[in-house]
């Protein structure tokens, strides 16, 4: 029989995702199984045998895994080495040598990966231009190997000055290291980021070499009990540059998998951008913790260089992400001076907010909501845990005690706080690209997102908010639609008047030559995009611009910067980066579509009094519950929607409609 | 809604502002030290010019541009600042910096009152100083280059084009001095718009409410803090290596530091009068680098605000080195970097739980310039170089991090300067056995050699390279800074701050130094003692002369027996 089935399965710090997809009949299955930090696998087979197909039906199988993240926050990576130019060999530890607090006269930096005794250098010397000024010393290289196989390291990032410009001499260090340390994991920085600033390269090329032999075996592992379940459908994971990559790309390559975490809801984003008609849009996913802010910008997920974990920067393409300690765990609390404070300190999911009856007593945002109102105790969160109002009040009303407030007051004012965070959130991401909130739409999805979106939508005078359907694991959903990505880029800086036509193509020939070869072996056909990084000479940031030829590429920069910063100047234009993206397609699922009402219009099923001030403290918002809404419904707020996993709130002067897929399409009134 | 609700949605509102102009200058400048080194000062001010809300840049900077600001509104009257103004300040005296240091603000009217500034200043390349880049002996202010005593580079919203024609004829480097102000401008009417329409939001009663409240705010988290540090007071003294005209000649710094149940005085009386080159201080800055040290000492995890510093008062002798007054030369700063330490050397005598040991104690910075003969065009390339933190009771101080006064900043990599510049980088990494030993041990300097490939001018500014950073209860001091030109030939120099011509071939080194030891370096474990020579912080005849723990060269193991025989004899 053929194999139809799609399966997605994103594992979180508590929860595993399932998503499961019959392209036949278009039904989309959504369920949860316990993650196993233990044995991670475990997890994940439970996730396939809660799985509607059976293994072996199974066509396409993405996967999300924060196994690379733990191993990071836990120091529990690879012993790792680096090695680095002679002269070089403090690179890597001394980084940029700053420190981001600016008053801590006694600061300590983070715990390093690794220590000084784990640092090597090799004689050898490339020029920025690519030139040798030193030969690889070959008897250097050896023996450096050799202390690195007698000391019994697992893995070894290889990282020279100028490898961007001149790889051959980190090739050769790899070669020198498969015949004298042949069971050490060996990255090279170049094959990672083909970018200045030596740092940052090594930095990529060491938290790869980090979590390499981890993900390495957990894939094996992985592989091997899904064969023996007779799986031949294709396996791809998710990457934090976007899209996804075949599961030899991540055994290669698992610096990709790092921040991967939240980047199912962007691709999803990106997916749900087409299907909706709304190619610019701003997302928010709000979770226990913390809300991920990220944008869709032309249909696409807009990318950045300055991707890091714990201040270590990681030099590829990554989604850009910006993340604030804003969720529904968030603790409210007065600071020594008596002002009101809410978060970055979270409940977190354990004992989680004082309203959830675990034991928890700090008030949170989540106990805040309850208590004005725009949740409930007559829903079931997840199907299963009711929340406690009195619980949620006893939390909030030590500290409305000390500010003079009633506790539905205070209550409004956490909720606020938070708004505005959240709001600043995704001003400073819009900012970033130069371009205003008003032009687009507010996704929101993750649990909390739906009680504020509406207004930080209005604040920022973003006209629409959507809520997509199965908004608790949307996530998952983005994996379904990944295509495979991989992204290639060159260092050429230079004059844009200067540069060779014939140059610049062959440097893009080089990479469509090589991207084609890897696509090909995945058993994709190529699509490319080129792309180059343009700036004013003597500018250090430069702008991304679509290349089709060389002719038009002034005129599209000046746009492209007269937009993200205000002003164009009369300066020459440089050229500092080449860059190519392939991608292998795979086939989009269809979102199954909503069946509309047969008669008569959505009802509500009560109201639930809101506190908006101490002039409206109950004002009464219409309660709807999600799930028996139809497509074309429509209605006007006030109201609240709940549903299995999250709560969307819209006020007066709002309006909501259901989108043709379940999507609730909120218009935002005027305030 | 209750007053402290609205001051916190203002407060963040506000610091979201101050951050987008920080976003908006770092994406526009031209000056690599802003975007890679994050060299600004940036803030939202209330109309009386005090900061209420900062996007954190160079800590050195702190409460600057409050000073700039009032200063430019006693001259000037604010009456006479319109809407749409914008104005540069540079003249040291009331700019709290030196010429290339230029305060960028523009008033924030809201239905025609004026209710607050927004500031930016960073440092820009060429505004004709004698020297380019950096002038290390002027002796007058009249060699530093062009002043603007808060002029208006836009009126009413239209471009001043008089000053920048100005600009453009006198500077060496027209366009990226243009396009860095043009960037300071940028980043100001960000803020203005900003701050404006949570005006509109709130109401501007709200906003200016909320102002006043902020900096209330502020001075409560301040003065909680200062009941808890011991009262007393205490003195010390550190000297700069010279004024950069006469060189053989140190220059004193002394600070008595004061603290009461209601205030924490920093005195400078009894620092050096009279000093001839350009290492004096205006009063804003001397003011700025006593905020930076009472901010890390009182409420170093909140964001800056004027009142924070309502607890803090400065007290300066007009003409000293600590209090330049015209025609007094102002350029080199330096003295305010090495200052603040000055001050913890003061509370570590009734403080000692509280403050680190000195650190290397300089920014260590090196500018190299001159024409690149690749290109044919002039290149100026700097970076700060990071030092050895001072041990502490909580710990060992850092190996290799950027002074206290620039925590922002970071260094410029090894690759960009090479790419941009001729200059071929020999080796860059820490310097072993630089640190202070202790039981808590000074963090290690680094070392970074620079060999020029064509004629260059190598401006190094380090002025604190005479003496050794001090240590705590029993430690020892850190190794010192230095600049090395030549090592190893018959041209060798060693020295400290200088403006160094060239030639192709030459070899220059800066040395940084480490921190100061805190406590009994025989009192450290002797484990500890072994994986620092192990990772090679510490050679293994350090640990025997400094320690007194023996470690095997080969296997790291600590030899028990010899270190209780020489840890006993001590």
């Amino acid at each position: 029989m053929t194999k139809t089935s799609r399966l997605a399965i994103d594992v979180g710090g508590t929860f595993t995702d399932v998503v499961e997809l019959q392209p036949a009949t278009g039904e989309l299955r959504f369920d949860k199984v316990a993650t196993t930090p233990g044995s991670p696998t475990t997890g994940v087979l439970d996730a396939f045998g809660v799985a509607g197909a059976e293994v072996g039906d199974i066509a396409m199988f993405t996967h999300g895994t924060t196994l690379g993240l733990n191993a990071l926050l836990t120091r529990t990576g690879a012993r790792t080495a680096v090695i680095g130019t002679r002269g070089f060999r403090d690179v890597y530890l001394l980084g940029r040598t700053d420190r981001r607090t600016n008053y801590d006269i006694t600061y300590r930096p983070p715990q390093p990966l690794l220590a000084r005794y784990d640092t090597f250098e090799v004689t050898e010397r490339s020029l920025f231009d690519g030139s040798v000024h030193t030969p690889l010393d070959e008897a250097d290289a050896r023996r450096v190997a050799a202390v690195l196989a007698e000391r019994g390291y697992q893995s070894v990032a290889v990282a020279f000055l100028h490898a961007y410009a001149n790889p051959a001499h980190e090739l050769r260090m790899r070669e020198v290291l498969a015949e004298v340390a042949p069971d050490v994991a060996v990255t090279l920085s170049h094959e990672l980021s083909r970018e200045y600033r030596e740092y940052e390269r090594t930095s990529t090329a060491v938290l790869d070499a980090y979590v390499k032999p981890i993900v390495r075996r957990y894939l094996a592992d992985l592989e091997g009990e899904l064969a023996g379940r007779g799986f031949g459908g294709r396996f791809l994971m998710t990457r934090s540059g976007g899209g996804a990559m075949t599961v030899g790309t991540a055994r290669e390559q698992p610096v990709s998998l790092i921040l991967s975490g939240p980047a199912g809801g962007v691709i999803g984003a990106a997916a749900f951008a087409e299907l909706i008609g709304e190619p610019n849009l701003i997302t928010i996913d709000m979770g226990g913790t913390s809300l991920d802010a990220s944008l869709v910008l032309d249909g696409e997920p807009v990318l950045y260089q300055g991707a890091e974990f714990e201040g270590l920067p990681i030099n590829t393409p990554s989604l850009y992400i910006h993340t604030i300690g804003a969720g529904g765990g968030s603790i409210a609390h007065l600071d020594e001076a008596g002002a009101l404070q809410v978060g970055p300190s979270s409940a977190g999911a354990e004992p989680g907010p004082a309203s959830y009856g675990r034991g928890g007593t700090a008030p949170t945002f989540t106990d805040a909501a309850l208590a004005i109102g725009y949740l409930g105790t007559d829903v079931p969160l997840g199907g299963k845990l009711v929340l406690d109002r009195t619980l949620a009040e006893k939390a909030l009303s030590p500290v409305a005690g000390r500010l003079g407030l009633t506790v539905p007051a205070l209550a409004r004012g956490i909720v606020r706080i938070s708004s505005t965070k959240i709001m600043g959130a995704v001003r400073a991401i819009t900012v970033e690209v130069g371009r205003d909130p008003k032009d687009f739409a507010l996704l929101s999805f993750g649990g909390g997102g739906g009680l504020v979106a509406v207004d930080v939508a209005a604040e920022l005078g973003i006209p629409a908010v959507v809520v997509p359907p199965g908004q608790g694991a949307f996530s998952a959903f983005g994996m379904l639609m990944a295509d495979v990505q991989h992204d290639f880029a060159r260092t050429l800086v230079a004059p844009l008047a200067e540069l060779d036509p014939a140059e610049v193509e062959g440097a893009y020939a080089a990479m469509a030559r090589e991207a084609a070869q890897t696509l090909d072996a995945e058993g994709f056909a190529p699509s490319m995009t080129r792309s180059l990084d343009v700036r004013y000479a003597g500018q250090e940031h430069s702008v991304t611009v679509p290349f089709a030829d060389l002719s038009t590429v002034e005129e599209t920069f000046a746009r492209l910067h007269e937009r993200q910063y205000g002003h164009t100047m009369t300066d020459p234009v440089e050229v500092t980066t080449l860059r190519l993206r392939a991608t292998g397609a795979v086939d989009k699922p269809r979102l199954p579509l909503l069946p509309a009402r047969e008669s008569g219009a959505p009802e509500p099923g009560g109201t639930r009094p809101v506190y908006l001030s101490e002039a409206e403290p109950a004002v009464p918002y219409s309660l709807y519950t999600r799930e028996d809404l139809f497509a074309g419904d429509e209605f006007d707020g006030p109201a609240v929607i709940a549903e299995h996993t999250a709560t969307t709130v819209i006020h007066a002067g709002d309006h909501l409609r259901v989108g043709p897929h379940g999507e609730l399409v909120i218009t935002v009134g005027k305030r | 809604m209750n007053d402290s609700i609205t001051t916190e949605i203002i407060r963040h509102g506000l610091l979201a502002s101050a951050e987008e102009m920080a976003r908006n200058l770092c994406r526009t400048a031209y000056n690599t030290v802003v975007y890679e080194i994050h060299d600004y000062g940036i803030g939202i001010h209330d109309a009386r010019g005090d900061v209420v809300a900062d996007a954190p840049g160079i800590a050195i900077f702190t409460r600057g541009n409050d000073h700039g600001i009032k200063q430019a509104v006693k001259y000037l009257g604010a009456d006479t600042m319109r809407p749409g103004d914008v104005f540069v300040l540079n003249y040291p005296y009331w700019s709290s910096a030196h010429t290339l240091d230029p305060l960028v603000f523009a008033p924030i009217h809201v239905e025609g009152t004026l209710i607050g500034f927004a500031s930016c200043r960073i440092h820009v390349l060429d505004l004709k100083q004698k020297d380019p880049g950096y002038v290390l002996d002027s002796t007058d202010m009249y060699s530093e280059g062009l002043f603007f005593p808060a002029t208006r580079l836009y009126r009413e919203g239209v471009q001043n084009d008089d000053i920048f024609d100005i600009i453009r004829f006198n500077s060496r480097l027209p366009e990226r001095t243009i396009g860095d102000l043009q960037a300071q401008v940028s980043a100001c009417v960000t803020g203005v718009r900003r701050t404006q329409e949570i005006a509109g939001k709130y109401g501007v009663d709200t906003l200016v409410t909320a102002m006043d409240a902020i900096n209330d705010h502020g001075e409560r988290l301040a003065r909680l803090a200062l009941e808890k540090l011991p009262k007393g007071t205490w003195s010390a003294e550190d000297f700069v290596d010279s004024d950069g005209v006469d060189l053989d000649r140190m220059i004193k710094l002394r600070a008595t530091v004061t603290v009461t149940d209601e205030e924490l005085v920093i005195d400078w009386t009894g620092s050096e009068r009279g000093v001839r080159g350009p290492i004096n201080l205006p009063l804003g800055q001397t003011e700025a680098l006593c905020s930076l040290v009472f901010k890390a000492l009182t409420t170093p995890g909140t964001s800056v605000v004027a009142g924070n510093f309502r607890p803090l008062r400065v007290v300066t002798e007009p003409g000293s080195v600590m209090h330049a007054v015209p025609p007094m030369p102002t350029f080199t700063l330096w003295t305010g970097l090495l200052a603040g330490e000055v001050v913890l050397k003061a509370l570590a005598q009734g403080m000692p739980e509280r403050v680190p040991a000195c650190s290397g104690g300089d920014v260590c910075s090196m500018m190299g310039l001159g024409v690149n003969p690749r290109t044919g065009e002039s290149w100026l390339e700097a970076t700060n170089e990071a030092v050895g933190f001072g041990g502490h009771a909580g710990g060992d101080g850092a190996d290799g991090i950027m002074h206290l006064s620039e925590p922002g900043c970071r260094n410029n990599p090894v690759e960009v300067l090479e790419t941009k510049s001729p200059m071929f980088i020999e080796s860059y990494g820490y310097r072993p056995d630089t640190g202070g030993a202790g039981r808590h041990r000074g963090g290690v300097g680094v070392s970074r050699v620079y060999r020029f490939t064509a004629p260059s001018t190598g401006i190094c500014l380090v002025y604190k390279t005479k003496t050794k950073p001090w240590a705590i209860g029993g430690g020892r001091p850190g190794e010192h800074n230095r600049i090395v030109l030549n090592p190893g030939t018959e041209r060798e120099v060693v020295q400290g701050g200088s403006y160094n011509r060239l030639d192709a071939g030459e070899v220059l080194v800066n040395d940084t130094g480490g921190g100061g030891g805190y406590g009994d370096p025989f009192e450290r474990e002797p484990a500890r003692v072994a994986r620092d020579v192990r990772d090679g912080f510490v050679s293994v005849a350090a640990a025997a002369r400094e320690y007194g723990v023996v470690v095997d060269p080969v296997t790291f193991a600590v030899d028990h027996e010899e270190t209780e025989r020489l840890r006993g004899a001590a």
